[in-house]
């Protein structure tokens, strides 16, 4: 993948960190809008924060990680292993959600 | 009569030999400043009069040529550029520059940028290989055309961008603005058409998605460039040509010598 198209859904994924984060806040904080908790769009917006925050945040690791160690093998070491990172947590974190939503 | 100020100033220099110092030392010189002196002629005269030694590089002495770039008081200056007295101090530091190999006192080694810019490709990159070949006019441009890039073209390549840059400072693989708005300045011409041979290194890991928009080199380059907005630019114009393949430019058109065109029918 070019570093422009991991730099654009670094982008994209941080604007829908903030759509998604601010559905669960407000969807938890405020009681005019528990309702949207019981519709399907929740445990959907929920899924996506979860795949956009681990890409934000592995991607974010690696960006500042191939700056401190630059070099050519290096750089690749570094992706691998926060690709593998980044898959086992959302791995984990979509079977807590399907365990928190999979009963609806 | 307009009377000449002149004060005692004391240049605190710094001095390294690779080849022969294991560690670097600050010698202090006290000179006589008048109010034109700049800090080139002080370290001229600190040679001529007072330490043969201190190598110090420099050519044209007018801004223009960019070999004399240094920290002075900190801060990334051209020494021909920086008048003494108008730094108001009275203890001047002067020290090569930040991110770049020392190759004595204050002269750094320019070596790894001048091969950066080599891999970018500086120069008008055009697909017409036969009209390359055999000229039979001119690629004319338009004001507006020549506003896209005027200000990216007046880079005298002195360094100082890119020896301010923090990203450089951890990274050494970055191509730094220097190369990226050198980059941009070519991209963006309405003549070239070299953009794609360039993206393979300004799209790079180490290319210009490293750049945190600091904006340190834009504040201290002494033409005015704004390199850190070419770099933001070169983003837009990678994001238009490389993921949604196309390419927000107006292409100049050949204009015929007039002895070459065809006559009017």
């Amino acid at each position: 993948m070019k570093e422009s198209t991991k730099m654009l859904l670094h982008y994209i994924t941080g604007f829908l960190i903030l759509i998604t984060g601010a559905t669960h806040l407000i969807a938890n904080n405020l009681v005019r809008f528990n309702w949207i908790k019981d519709t399907l769009w929740y445990p959907m917006s929920q899924g996506v924060f979860l795949a956009a925050v681990l890409y934000h945040a592995m991607n974010g690791l690696r960006v500042i990680l191939v700056e401190l160690f630059p070099g050519s093998s290096s750089g690749k070491i570094i992706s691998i292993i926060l690709t593998v990172v980044g898959i086992i947590f959302f791995v984990f974190g979509l079977y807590f959600l399907l365990v928190i939503f999979g009963g609806r | 009569m307009v009377m000449s100020e002149v004060r005692k100033i004391k240049f605190k220099v710094f001095r390294f030999n690779p080849a022969v110092d294991a560690l670097p030392t600050w010698k202090v010189y006290e000179v006589e400043v008048d109010r034109g002196m700049t800090v080139l002629d002080v370290l001229l005269k600190i040679k001529e009069e007072k330490d043969p030694s201190l190598a110090v590089r420099y050519s044209c002495r007018q801004a223009v040529c960019g070999s004399c770039g240094m920290m002075i008081n900190g801060k990334q200056r051209l020494a021909c550029f920086t008048r003494v007295l108008e730094l108001n101090s009275k203890v001047v530091v002067v020290e090569p520059l930040n991110n770049l190999p020392i190759t004595r006192d204050l002269v750094t080694d320019f070596s790894d940028l001048f091969n950066k810019e080599k891999m970018v490709k500086p120069y008008i990159i055009r697909d017409d290989i036969e009209e390359m070949k055999n000229p039979t006019g001119m690629y004319l441009q338009k004001p507006e055309e020549l506003l896209e890039y005027l200000q990216f073209a007046d880079c005298i390549e002195c360094g100082l961008c890119s020896s301010a840059c923090p990203t450089y400072s951890t990274d050494h693989l970055f191509l730094t603005p220097m190369i990226l708005n050198k980059a941009y300045r070519f991209s963006v011409d309405s003549r070239d058409k070299g953009l794609q041979y360039r993206l393979p290194i300004i799209d790079s890991e180490h290319g210009c998605w490293r750049c945190h928009f600091a904006a340190a080199c834009s504040s201290v380059c002494p033409k005015g460039i704004d390199p850190a907005k070419s770099i933001q630019l070169l983003k837009k114009i990678i994001t238009s040509a490389g993921i949604f393949k196309r390419m927000r430019k107006k292409e100049v058109q050949l204009t015929l010598r007039p002895h070459a065109a065809e006559p009017p029918t």
